[in-house]
Formats: structure tokens, C-alpha cells, sequence
């Protein structure tokens, strides 16, 4: 170790002012903050500072977000054996589906850090360890299906329109994945259009097999009686969409690896609570509601449970890891409350009323996150009526 | 005896606590005074290099507020002084002559012949006696001025910052002195508040004048603190705030009529020989006082609290109002990928790391900022620590924009500048220099 640090030591100068590759510097930082403890010491303020830097704090919402992942890369697997009507063997499907998302992640990083360190370079500002969280968040959200060209781009319009123009990490008001989603979704809709996500192999598709995602089916109102009927008949069971086993995205399909995300975000205080309860609050009330409209007119979306609602789609994965993005989100506990529900009714209504956009999450946080400073502002000044004025 | 339950504290546990045992180490060769020690002075010099001074001569008084008079604290001759960036004086140092000599003020020894002194002179009393610095007025914290009467004064029994002095140790056998000086408080201000710590063992002796009993960790018992949560409208906005060891100085002062050079002090820290109070000269040298157990790593000596202490090299001296000196570790050890580990021996406000789950008693810190300086990402950890029911990632933003009106009704002004924000933000955002600076400007402005 000390020699390792010994050897960083002594190409910094390289790096520095006046040195071969000044430009290169915010990448040599990078480097070595990444592999060894910052050497920064205190100047103003407090002489002594908490352990927490945003390294930590990104890298446990790396940590949440692996289940989810793991998982992700077996499902796109056996879904494409299911469709190939392949052995299911848990190896083979493990390879197929290491194949398959493991590219469409390092793609991701790679083109994603590459504009980051790009506009550090440009900014001669530091790495910003948030794209360690884009960087894996944006994958999870695309059907194994995706080529990989699409990816590329869609990360680097993330992360150059939904962050560094408006001056890096913690300036910007959109989530940086989500932009780099709803990107890929307006401008190459044929591919992601939450229809067939299924990773086929080499074209073998057994017959009968559509490869819809629930969403699909269930917006689709070719239904005659009950839609729960029409779902169960086409494999979603709800044990199948709490577990995960069905088409969808790579990382949102499975409920319960998403709620021990969920819990790791929790447990160490880096995701909200608050939002998440109130997302699912919000996601459950508006389900209610539109239960009560539900009739033989009405579409049949409305009749689904709330059950049914949070465990379909991207619903819970959107809220948890999606909403609770710290710099998107209001900054009062009392907001992020306020701010979750929205997320949950908006998110409901989009992906009921609207058939065209089945993955009414997306838009319902990028929307919240244009009207995040809006909730802050309100409360603050609750907030502020509260206050012995202390005027000179 | 009114409760205060004090919201958002914070204790961050730090190692080293110094033992009750006070230890004389009042045997210096030289002394010196520090303007920097109190914010915002400018000095005046009276006296030049080479001129001989006595215990309670004035050496300096500042140029915007005459009351702020210092006096040397020691008799000898002026060896040297020193100058930073802009010729801001930084030290005035002073050779100690072997027989010492004092300059004589006038005596108030009992409660008879404070009885009979009005107002005015015992004010005039304070500024000459070169102890009116002691006092600070809020809500900018800086001492205020000759004229001003103050609507309360708000007086703490213990500075509850780690590692300050314990006020078992300084009231031992001073407890009518305390009763003295409450008096003396008296005559200034109508109103006197007097408030301690919920668990102080000593609470029931002083139970005929203690006002507030307060219930929390930092920065709970800072006179600010309990101002906040005390008022009820903004009458008080404008009142002072002491501590018991400075009102002890005061007391010294009236009671021997000379200039008090000496009082308790704790120095503490990993590598200081014995952590425990000392009984020290106002302008010591840490050089002469502190005594480390080896010299092998650097050493940062910090003035008063790790929080909000103003911090030096081996160079420094304690100065006119500072109560403890806290050494840490300043050089660094390099560490791989700190982030990924579990961190059982990590300190941290939150749960990210393991080292929640051991609970342990103390920490032992160092003065590593522990990561990048970043722009904020708006986590909301620094509201969890504010008392004062400010945001402080909001009012930085307010303040930061410029916004003053914004930054006021977000409570600019009752910030106590307890530094616990800038401890816990992982984005490593001097908040509390931030706000402190804009504070000071605001304060330049109307004065
Ligand atoms: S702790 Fe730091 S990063 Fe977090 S909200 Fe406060 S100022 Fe921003």
C-alpha cells in the first residue's frame, strides 16, 4: 500500500501546474482520492469532520442498487431462455444473462465517466462520485433488448444535459438518469415502447410467446372479463411480478430486490424514508380512487388493485431509487413527504390514463423534479412565519 | 427554574477527555496578546517594541470600539510584534522580567460597596480592568459597546463544547464568588439568566440563582442557545451572553483591584502527556505549556473547542478569552478505498458506516477534512444538527446568493456558529465560515 502511495506520490508533479499533463489533472485526483483517503486537511470552521464524504454516500446507494442487479442479470437471462424455450439451468441462464447486461453497463460507465471527466477537465473541477449512481441506475432502467449504441447515447445526453450544464453534481434539478431514460425512450421509442423486452436469441421464439411486459397487457384492454384473469392467463401472477420472474426492464422487475435496496437506503440514512412512504402512499391512494371508477366503461387499468399497481412496471423501483435522489429532490423532511405522494399520484395516473406511456414513472419524477424548488419554497415559508424575527 | 429542551445537539465523543486534576504550570518566561482572538478587531497600538509594560498596562484597544481595551498580562518588555497578510497585527509578544509588577485599579470587594458604585463606574471599571471583551453581544456575538445597556444577560455555568472546562473544576471553593459576580451582572441589566446543564452534579448548591435548567448536548448551555429558546418575542434579541469562567475574572478583578493573569484551563488530546485542567498565565506559549508525549508527527494546537476553535502550529499562544487547548494529529495516513470498507472505526453523525452499531465511548479524531470538497447534494444531514431550527444547506444558499433579506428571515441571525454543520456535511461546505463571514459583514455595514 505505502507503495502504491509512493508511486502516485511521485507522478503528481507531472500532473500540477506547469507539469507534462496539468490538463489531466482532475483525472489523477479521481484516481487517487478514489483508491486512497483524501490528504485534504481543515482550514476554516471545524477542525474535525465527520468520516461521511460523498464517496461513501454514493457508494451505498451503489451497494443498494446491486441486488436489484444481480437479479436483473438472471431474469434477462431466463427470459430469454424462456422464449428460446432453453434449459433454465441456473449456470446457462446466469451466462446468457451476464451477456446481456453486463455490456449495456460498462457501456454505460465507460461513455458516462468519459463526459464527466471531459467537462471536469473543461471545468477543472473534481470527478463528481454521482455518476457512480447514474452510471447504474440508467441501465437498470432499459430492456435487455437495447443495442448498446443507444446506451452510449443516452448516457452521455444524461449526464451532459441532465447535469453538466447546469454546473456538475448538486446543481442540477433533474435527475440525470431519468433524463438519460426519457431521452432514449422520445427518440427511439420503437425499441423501449414497453412492448416486447425480451433478449431473444437468435431469433428462436417458440411459438405463442409474445414477450409483453404486464404493462403491455394490461394496457392494452383486450380484455374480456376480469384484467387480474387476463394477466395471471399471460404468466403474471402476482407471486411472479413480486419475485421478479417477468419481462420488464433489467433491474425493476423483482418487488423484493427492490425493497432490500430499499432497506439498505434506509438503514443507513441515505434515502428518505419519507419520500418512499409517501410515493407509495401516494401510488396507493390514487389506485383507490380510480378503483372507485372502475366499471364495465371504464378501462380495465382502472379495476387493478393497488397490489397489483406497485408490484407491475417500474413503480416501486422508480420510487425508491428514482425519487430519492437527493439533489433532485425538495431539501424539508416535510416536502420530500409531500413531494413523494405527487410522484405516487402522478405516477399512477400517467400509466393508467395514458397508453402510450406505460412507464408513467419517468415523466411523474422529472415532472416533481421541476417542482421540487416549488414544494421547498412553500415550506419554507411556513417555516419562516414560525421564527422570532431577528431583525438589525 | 424553567426547563429547556434543547433540539438537534450533538456530542461527537471525542477522545481524550482531561481529568478533573489541575495541574500548576504557571513558571512562563513570555506572554502574549492576540487580537485575532476576538473577531473582528482592529488594533491600536499604545505601546511600541521595546517599552516596558506592567500587568494591566494597556497595550492595544480597538479603533472602532473603544470599550475593547486589552491589557498585558504579564510585566516586561515588548520583544516583538508580529504582522500577517495586510500588516494585521497578529502577536505582541512580551519578556517576562523576574519580579513582576502591577498596575492598581480600584477595589470592589463585597456587595456593600457595589451597593454604593453606580452604573456608570462599574462600567468604566469593566472597560479600564481591560474586561469588557468578555462580554458578547447578540445576535452577532461580538462585544458590544460602552453605551449599551443590555435587556438580559444571559449567563452559562458550563461551556458544554467537548473537551471546555468543567465547571466541577472552576466553581470547586468559588461558589460565592459566582454569587458575586451575579450581582455584579445585576447592576448591569435587569434581567440576569442564569442557566445549567440538566446532569450538573453541582445543580442543587447553586439552585438559589440558577434561572434555566437545560436539557441536550452542544451546543444546548452556549448563552445564545438558551437565548433562542428563552424568548419569546424580540425584545431580547439584543441581550448578552457570559460564561461562569469569564464572570470569575471579572469577580478576581473587583475583589484584588489588579488585572487577573491567571485561571483554569484544559489541555487535552491524543499525544499530550497528561489530559487534564491546568492552571495557566493568560498568553502562555503552547511551546512552554503543553507538554506532548513525543514530537514525531505534526500537531495542530486549537484554541478553545475542536469545533470552533481558532487553531496554530507550535508557534502559538492562548489568548485572552480561550479556556482550553485541544492538540490533534495534523499529518496524514494514507488509507486505501476508505469508502468501501465497513468502518467499525469510523466516526460519523449517521448510520453509513459500521461503527453505529459498537457505540463507542469516545473517538479519536484528527484534523482530516475525510474526503473532496464538494458542491452540496442537498442529503439534509446539516438540519439535523441545527439547534437553532435553521437549514443551514438553505441559508447557505441564501447567503451565498446574496439574498440578505432571504438569509435573515431563514435566521442568519440567530445562528450561534456551533460548527456542528460543517462536522457532519459529507460534502465538506464550511458552512459555519460562510455564515459567520456574512454575519460579520452585515454587522460592518450597520456599524
Ligand atoms: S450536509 Fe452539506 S451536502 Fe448535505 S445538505 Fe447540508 S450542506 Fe448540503
Amino acid at each position: 500500500m505505502k507503495f502504491l502511495y509512493n508511486f502516485l506520490k511521485k507522478q503528481e508533479p507531472l500532473f500540477h501546474k506547469g507539469g507534462k499533463l496539468e490538463k489531466l489533472y482532475p483525472l489523477f485526483e479521481a484516481g487517487q482520492t478514489f483508491c486512497f483517503n483524501a490528504e485534504l486537511r481543515t482550514k476554516k470552521g471545524s477542525n474535525v469532520r465527520d468520516s461521511l464524504d460523498t464517496k461513501r454516500y454514493m457508494i451505498l446507494v451503489v451497494l443498494a442498487l446491486l441486488p436489484c442487479t444481480l437479479f436483473g442479470i438472471y431474469n434477462a437471462g431466463l427470459q430469454a431462455h424462456i422464449a428460446a424455450g432453453l434449459s433454465q439451468d441456473i449456470f446457462s441462464v446466469l451466462l446468457t444473462g451476464a451477456l446481456k447486461v453486463v455490456p449495456i453497463i460498462l457501456v454505460s460507465y465507460t461513455v458516462g465517466g468519459l463526459c464527466e471527466v471531459l467537462f471536469c477537465i473543461i471545468r477543472k473541477h473534481e470527478v463528481n462520485e454521482g455518476f457512480l449512481v447514474t452510471g447504474l441506475l440508467f441501465p437498470l432502467t432499459l430492456p435487455s433488448t437495447i443495442p448498446l449504441w443507444q446506451v452510449a447515447v443516452g448516457i452521455a445526453f444524461g449526464v451532459i444535459v441532465g447535469k453538466e450544464v447546469f454546473g456538475g453534481s448538486g446543481r442540477n434539478f433533474l435527475n440525470p438518469a431519468l433524463t438519460a431514460r426519457a431521452f432514449v425512450f422520445f427518440t427511439y421509442p420503437a425499441y423501449i415502447s414497453g412492448e416486447v423486452w425480451t433478449s431473444l436469441i437468435k431469433d428462436k421464439l417458440i411459438d405463442g410467446y409474445s414477450g409483453a411486459t404486464a404493462l403491455a397487457v394490461a394496457a392494452s384492454g383486450e380484455t374480456s372479463g376480469k384484467l387480474t384473469d387476463t394477466l395471471i392467463e399471460s404468466g403474471f401472477t402476482l407471486k411472479n411480478l413480486i419475485i421478479g420472474t417477468v419481462p420488464g426492464s433489467i433491474g425493476e422487475t423483482s418487488a423484493i430486490m427492490v425493497m432490500i435496496g430499499a432497506v439498505i437506503l434506509i438503514a443507513t440514512k441515505v434515502g428518505s424514508w419519507r419520500t418512499m412512504l409517501g410515493g407509495i402512499l401516494g401510488a396507493i391512494t390514487m389506485t383507490l380512487i380510480l378503483n372507485l371508477f372502475a366499471g364495465d366503461s371504464s378501462l380495465p387499468f382502472f379495476s387493478l388493485t393497488p397490489i397489483w399497481q406497485l408490484s407491475m412496471g417500474s413503480c416501486l423501483f422508480a420510487i425508491v431509487f428514482m425519487a430519492t435522489d437527493p439533489v433532485s429532490s425538495p431539501g424539508i423532511e416535510v416536502s420530500k413527504f409531500i413531494y413523494g405522494f405527487l410522484i405516487g399520484i402522478l405516477g399512477i395516473i400517467i400509466r393508467t390514463a395514458n397508453p402510450a406511456y406505460p412507464e408513467g414513472w419517468m415523466l411523474a419524477i422529472l415532472l416533481m423534479n421541476v417542482f421540487a424548488p416549488l414544494i421547498d419554497h412553500v415550506v419554507m415559508q411556513i417555516r419562516i412565519k414560525k421564527r422570532i424575527p431577528n431583525a438589525i | 427554574m424553567k426547563k429547556i429542551f434543547v433540539k438537534n445537539t450533538y456530542d461527537i465523543k471525542l477522545s481524550d477527555k482531561p481529568s478533573n486534576q489541575v495541574i500548576d504550570q504557571t513558571k512562563i518566561t513570555k506572554v502574549a496578546l492576540i487580537p485575532d482572538n476576538i473577531p473582528n478587531t482592529k488594533p491600536r497600538l499604545l505601546k511600541k517594541v521595546g517599552e516596558k509594560v506592567q500587568i494591566g498596562t494597556p497595550v492595544y484597544v480597538d479603533k472602532k470600539n473603544d470599550a475593547l481595551c486589552f491589557l498585558s498580562p504579564g510585566s516586561g518588555t515588548i520583544s516583538d510584534i508580529q504582522y500577517g497578510k495586510r500588516r494585521k497585527i497578529e502577536k505582541v509578544i512580551i519578556n517576562l522580567d523576574k519580579e513582576e509588577t502591577f498596575v492598581e485599579f480600584e477595589k470592589v470587594s463585597n456587595e456593600a460597596e457595589l451597593n454604593n458604585i453606580s452604573r456608570d463606574s462599574l462600567v468604566d471599571l469593566l472597560v479600564k480592568g481591560g474586561l469588557w471583551s468578555l462580554f458578547v453581544e447578540y445576535p452577532f456575538g461580538l462585544p458590544p459597546k460602552k453605551e449599551t445597556v443590555a435587556p438580559a444577560i444571559y449567563l452559562s455555568l458550563d461551556e458544554d463544547e467537548p473537551h471546555s472546562v468543567n465547571s466541577e473544576v472552576i466553581l470547586d471553593g468559588s461558589i460565592s464568588d459566582l454569587k458575586f459576580g451575579i450581582k455584579i451582572l445585576e447592576k448591569l441589566t435587569n434581567e440576569v439568566n442564569v442557566s445549567i446543564r440538566q446532569d450538573n452534579p453541582i445543580k442543587d448548591q447553586l439552585s438559589s440563582v440558577v434561572t434555566h435548567e437545560v436539557y441536550g448536548d452542544y451546543p444546548a448551555n452556549k448563552p445564545g442557545t438558551v437565548l433562542f429558546y428563552d424568548k419569546k418575542d424580540m425584545t431580547k434579541n439584543k441581550s448578552w451572553g457570559i460564561y461562569a469562567q469569564d464572570l470569575l475574572r471579572i469577580v478576581q478583578l473587583f475583589k484584588s483591584g489588579r488585572y487577573p493573569i491567571e485561571r483554569v484551563v484544559t489541555i487535552a488530546g491524543p499525544r499530550v502527556r497528561q489530559s487534564s485542567h491546568y492552571k495557566i498565565r493568560e498568553g502562555s506559549a503552547v511551546s512552554e505549556i503543553v507538554q506532548l508525549k513525543d514530537s514525531e508527527k505534526e500537531v495542530r494546537y486549537i484554541f478553545g473547542g475542536v469545533l470552533t476553535g481558532r487553531s496554530s502550529g507550535d508557534d502559538g499562544f492562548i489568548g485572552y478569552k480561550e479556556y482550553s487547548i485541544n492538540v490533534l494529529n495534523d499529518d496524514y495516513q494514507p488509507e486505501l478505498v476508505p469508502f468501501v470498507k465497513l468502518g467499525f472505526d469510523k466516526h460519523t453523525f449517521g448510520k453509513t458506516y459500521f461503527s453505529w452499531l459498537l457505540n463507542k465511548p469516545d473517538w479519536q479524531m484528527n484534523t482530516s477534512l475525510n474526503g473532496g470538497e464538494r458542491s452540496c447534494i442537498n442529503c439534509s444531514i446539516c438540519p439535523n444538527v441545527c439547534p437553532m431550527d435553521i437549514l443551514p444547506q438553505f441559508l447557505m444558499k441564501s447567503v451565498l446568493a446574496n439574498d440578505v433579506e432571504e438569509s435573515m428571515s431563514q435566521g442568519l441571525l440567530d445562528c450561534v456558529e456551533c460548527g456542528l454543520c460543517d462536522y457532519v456535511c459529507p460534502s465538506k461546505i464550511e458552512l459555519t465560515s460562510i455564515v459567520q463571514e456574512k454575519k460579520l459583514d452585515l454587522y460592518k455595514e450597520i456599524s
